[in-house]
């Protein structure tokens, strides 16, 4: 019953900052939609992770309602321009929430024999999913900032903010890559393909905090590239994840083993959600992309 | 035990130009078919950790080669039940007879009788010797040494973690530097959590173990799901048994595996050489003809086949003028101590001995033994563990099914402790016959005192450890565990069977590759070093095909004969 | 001497029944079988005469006790016991001067009953729990006559053939797996869940800790 009263509570509240206003700008709408997918990885994977830890401890249920509420802001955000001193704050809840996490994550890996060894850096509760949490937080409190710089239109606003992004998304991508290397590690890269986001996504990284740091330098086209690339992988990563539950013992049929098993299946769409916030960044600090 | 499950004890697979492919249901590879009046290159008797891996590497090589194995061609993901007692169809249980003041038990504990042999049934602890082990005698007083070289062993330890992917620990805590395993370690599960803990708390070091079972897609075969059924035979295809390793490398090379197909005795010609093995497939006796022929039926049937092949030439059996077949059988000593944990571990989930100590086979001060042993986390099933409990303690009645609601709760330590090479621990041919009319092995086994204190030393420590991690109502148990030794390997024909490349002093083409080369124990699982012994011989036996030295070739037999 | 045997067998497992998940992954269709002809398939007698039988039986009551258990819902040890006898299913180890399995069961058992004469002045068949037990706890203690055993030890007998076989058989049938919280069958399905105090869905239930267990090494003198 409280469940249902705080999910409608939600619903009510970001009706509300959803409803009227006017649609916010390009950039915003992309980073907005960064944020929104890359907390709906975070539900989902939340959800499924620690429903498979049992909700041994209370605090494990904060990750996939934050990640709900961080979700339901930043496609309200993607919709209207209205309420955003209540959205940055709730996006502030998320990179609270997203460092609170990290901080149990740690702990939960040290307690364990071994400490912060390989084993428990395997199959512990892992740095990326409360990392994303706090991404999402970021790009969403950008995704208003870009609204706001848009709307004052100095390209002097527009190029702080379109660094502010460009550098989240560099950070996140560098982030990625170490949670994907550690991950794709303890597959033993026994697929070629395992080795491509790991090669692929610091290059990305270096190409669009180039472009933002010197902006009007014509590097955005390259990064963009990148970006679209990234997007690439986060859809071939979801189909191959997908194969690689299909060719587990019993295969999807067996799936109350094998979604959890992994690889997991809703993982490579944060790659999209990233790029996206990439994308924002770039339509921020590319010369002639002012709105209207 | 039964059609039920399946006709593979019954029913020649490998036969008519293929064999099962054992990942798939149902399906089968092509196998080339050799000629029983051709001479072929090799007949290998047995198809486990020793036969496998050498008809897989001689068959690469170009060689012809037929392998038997006495028991069936198995597909796992079909024949595979998820059941104790139907999976003793993976044991040897033909009748042997044991004797001697601690009587080994056979069966279930070490020996299996299924293509890719006990590996079917074992439980992947996939370690390496200490390199002093490889010359104990010079290094550590004791034993005998061994006739290879320590980092000729090293290289082929890492091929065969290679060829099993082995699943192991980014680094090894014991020992001289080894490469990364080529899979990552599994997850540990409650009951390694429990020997983890008593190791920080009674300061030795500890890791996650070695192990044969894929933590990673390989191929066809799917990664491992925990159902920690290993060691009566994986219905996942995770376990890298020598089923699904090396018998697909073997016949894809173009090697033949006759299942159900027991060999009893190994023909030798007037001039004492082999020419071939009679064998009992299909209801009759059949021979085969070969250049060479290798035993690799492990310590038991390895004597037992040589024995049983005497001859005019050869009165004592074959390969015996030292008097050495059958001699110097070891085990390993398998006691353990288990108590009962507040919290559950629940170890039926999950490769049962997924952490491993090796503190005592690497630590020689504080010790009144010679050798070394490492103990294992443990994760019997429900008849496996009511026996252990059973035939040590004897506890019955309601208390007995209360002891085995505690199972949940159970946490052990097991430890592979080395035994000492003694020439009375012996395997001989009895008086009776079996089934097939061939003599029933008759083998004899005591522990020498240094084995008792050896155990007894294991037992105080991995006691304080459980206590440390939090174990009450500890009790211990004893047992022994594999087999080794019973075909010596060594420098001198006086006091070994074989030279270093596994060929007998005796017979210039007749070779042994299984565990019965093994001069001493070690502390440690066997299976990796059989598998890296075999590669080893592989080439070997390789390297002597290119000089010519081998029997195909005329020039050969005078070479060696002097 | 403990009264432990005269307390009632209490599961700590009330809810589970590994059966429930035959059509669920964590059955497939080799275990299905195998599973299927245990319980379906209760063996005639066929090695064992009458009389051993009943004894067998009476012996098998008392070292695994079921009284919860109706007729149709015990498992059938003696039977499954017999049947084993009959096929000479054999562990591929026969011990150098003992007893082959078809020798040893019928001599033991009539030496059980020798005991029981001896001590109570009743065959074991007419004894009550409490005195049987007192019979085979004599045995296990090496406490009794060596001349009913006619070549057999004791306790050798009573642990490595009589217990050994019996809880073989016992812990070997899914009413077993319920009571001591056993995953039981596990393909394709096997365990997510692997660290202390973790279940998977799919995994019997602990609804009270174990009754307390008497100390094994007290017992060793």
């Amino acid at each position: 019953m409280q469940a249902m009263a705080g999910g409608l509570a939600v619903a009510a509240g970001v009706g509300l900052l959803a409803a009227g206003g006017k649609p916010p700008s390009r950039a915003s709408k992309l980073a907005a939609g960064g944020a929104a997918l890359l907390a709906a990885s975070v539900v989902a994977d939340s959800a499924m992770e620690h429903y498979r830890g049992n909700y041994k401890k209370p605090a494990m249920h904060v990750a996939p309602i934050a990640a709900a509420i961080t979700l339901a802001t930043a496609v309200a955000t993607l919709v209207s321009a209205r309420g955003a001193r209540v959205k940055t704050a709730i996006f502030g809840g998320a990179v609270t929430t997203g460092l609170f996490g990290l901080g149990f994550h740690v702990k939960n890996i040290l307690e364990r024999p071994g400490g912060l060894s390989f084993n428990n850096l395997f199959y512990r509760a892992p740095f990326g999913a409360p990392g994303a949490l706090l991404l999402a937080g970021l790009a969403g409190i950008g995704a208003v900032d870009a609204q706001a710089a848009d709307t004052c239109g100095t390209v002097r606003l527009r190029h702080g903010s379109g660094r502010l992004l460009g550098a989240l998304t560099a950070f996140g991508l560098f982030g990625l890559t170490a949670e994907i290397g550690l991950l794709h590690f303890r597959g033993a890269f026994h697929n070629k393909l395992m080795y491509l986001p790991v090669s692929a996504l610091p290059l990305n990284a270096v190409s669009i905090a180039y472009a933002v740091a010197r902006p009007g330098c014509r590097h955005e086209r390259q990064a963009a590239g990148w970006l679209a690339g990234t997007m690439g992988l986060a859809v071939a990563g979801t189909g191959l994840h997908a194969y690689g539950v299909s060719r587990n013992m019993g295969g999807f049929s067996n799936w109350t083993q094998n979604l959890f098993q992994g690889p997991p299946v809703a993982a490579p769409p944060s790659l999209a959600g990233i790029a996206m916030i990439g994308l924002a960044a770039l339509d921020l600090v590319t010369p002639g992309s002012e709105p209207e | 035990m039964s059609a039920i499950a399946s006709d593979a004890e019954f029913t020649l697979r490998a036969t008519k130009g293929r064999a099962p492919n054992v990942f798939r249901r149902g399906e089968w590879v092509p196998m080339r078919e050799y000629d029983e009046n051709e001479p072929v290159d090799f007949a290998i008797v047995g198809t486990g950790c020793g036969g496998s891996v050498l008809a897989a590497r001689l068959a690469e090589a170009g060689f012809s080669v037929v392998a038997f194995d006495a028991g069936a061609f198995y597909r796992p993901l079909e024949d595979f039940a998820s059941d104790e007692a139907e999976q003793e169809k993976l044991y040897w249980l033909d009748e042997r007879i044991s004797g001697g003041n601690d009587p080994l038990e056979f069966g279930s504990n070490n020996s299996g009788k299924c293509v890719g042999g006990t590996t079917v049934h074992f439980q992947m602890v996939a370690l390496r010797f200490r390199p002093e082990w490889f010359k104990s005698r010079t290094a550590l007083g004791y034993g005998h040494d061994w006739p290879v070289d320590w980092r000729e062993m090293w290289r082929y330890y890492a091929i065969a973690e290679n060829d099993m992917k082995i699943a192991g620990p980014v680094r090894y805590p014991w020992g001289p530097k080894r490469g990364r395993y080529p899979y990552r370690e599994h997850e540990l599960s409650a009951s390694a959590l429990v020997l983890a803990r008593g190791a920080e708390a009674m300061g030795v070091k500890w890791t996650t173990t070695p192990t044969a079972s894929l933590s990673a897609p390989r191929g066809e075969a799917h990664p491992c799901v925990n159902r920690g059924f290993c060691k009566i035979g994986c219905a996942t295809n995770a376990k890298q048994s020598m089923l699904v390793t090396y018998v697909p490398r073997a016949l894809a090379a173009g090697a033949e595996i006759r299942d159900l197909a027991m060999v009893g005795r190994i023909e030798t010609g007037p001039d004492g050489r082999a020419t071939g093995v009679h064998y009992h497939r299909d209801g009759k006796w059949r021979f085969q003809k070969a250049k060479n022929v290798v035993a690799s039926g492990y310590s038991i049937e390895t004597p037992r086949l040589l024995l049983n092949s005497a001859s005019e030439k050869h009165p004592d059996g074959l390969a015996n003028s030292s008097g050495l077949v059958g001699k110097a059988l070891m085990a390993h000593t398998n006691n353990a101590v288990w108590g009962i944990m507040n919290e559950e571990i629940r170890w039926y989930k999950g490769p049962p001995s997924l952490a491993v100590c090796e503190h005592w086979n690497y630590v020689d001060e504080g010790k009144d033994f010679d050798g070394g042993y490492s103990f294992m986390s443990q994760g019997p099933l429900p008849t496996d563990f009511a026996t252990t409990l059973v035939e040590n303690e004897g506890p019955f009645g309601a208390d007995l099914r209360n002891w085995m609601a505690h199972y949940n709760h159970m946490a052990g330590l097991k430890i592979v402790g080395e035994t000492m090479p003694n020439d009375d621990n012996r395997v001989e041919l009895s008086d009776e016959k079996d089934r097939l009319g061939l003599p029933i092995p008759k083998v004899t086994f005591s522990l020498s005192d240094n084995d008792k204190r050896l155990a007894a030393h294991a037992e105080d420590f991995m006691s304080r450890m459980l206590e440390a991690a939090g174990g009450s109502n500890l009790f211990h148990t004893a047992s022994t565990a594999h087999l080794m030794g019973g075909c010596r390997m060594g420098d001198d024909p006086a006091t070994s069977v074989v030279d270093a490349s596994g060929r007998s002093w005796d017979i210039d083409n007749l070779f042994v590759c299984d565990g019965s080369l093994f001069p001493t124990a070690g502390g440690v699982n066997p299976s990796m070093t059989i598998v890296a012994n075999s590669l080893r011989i592989a080439d070997r036996i390789i390297a002597m095909g290119k000089r010519g030295e081998l029997s195909q070739s005329a020039a050969a037999d005078g070479k060696r004969g002097a | 001497m403990s009264r432990e045997h005269l307390k009632r067998f209490r599961t700590p497992y009330p809810d589970y029944n590994v059966l429930a998940k035959w059509d669920t992954p964590s059955f497939d269709d080799v275990t299905r079988r195998v599973i299927a002809h245990r319980l379906e398939h209760v063996p005639k007698r066929r090695f064992l005469d009458e009389a051993q039988y009943a004894l067998l039986r009476a012996v098998m009551d008392t070292v695994l006790p079921q009284p919860e258990r109706s007729e149709a819902d015990r498992i059938p040890l003696e039977a499954l016991l017999d049947e084993k006898l009959a096929m000479n299913l054999t562990d591929g180890t026969r011990h150098k001067d003992v007893l082959t399995q078809r020798e040893a069961w019928p001599r033991g058992l009539a030496a059980i009953d020798a005991e029981a004469h001896a001590m109570h002045g009743r065959g074991f068949l007419s004894l009550s729990a409490d005195e049987r037990h007192s019979v085979l706890e004599a045995i296990d203690t090496g406490r009794v006559d060596g001349e009913h055993w006619k070549g057999l030890v004791p306790k050798s007998f009573f642990r490595h053939v009589l217990l050994k076989q019996a809880v073989k058989i016992y812990y070997s049938h899914p009413a077993a797996w319920n009571e001591i919280g056993f995953g039981g069958p596990a393909a394709p399905r096997g365990y997510l869940r692997l660290g202390p105090d973790m279940r998977d869905p799919w995994e019997a239930e602990e609804k009270r800790r174990p009754q307390e267990a008497e100390d094994l090494s007290e017992d060793e003198t």
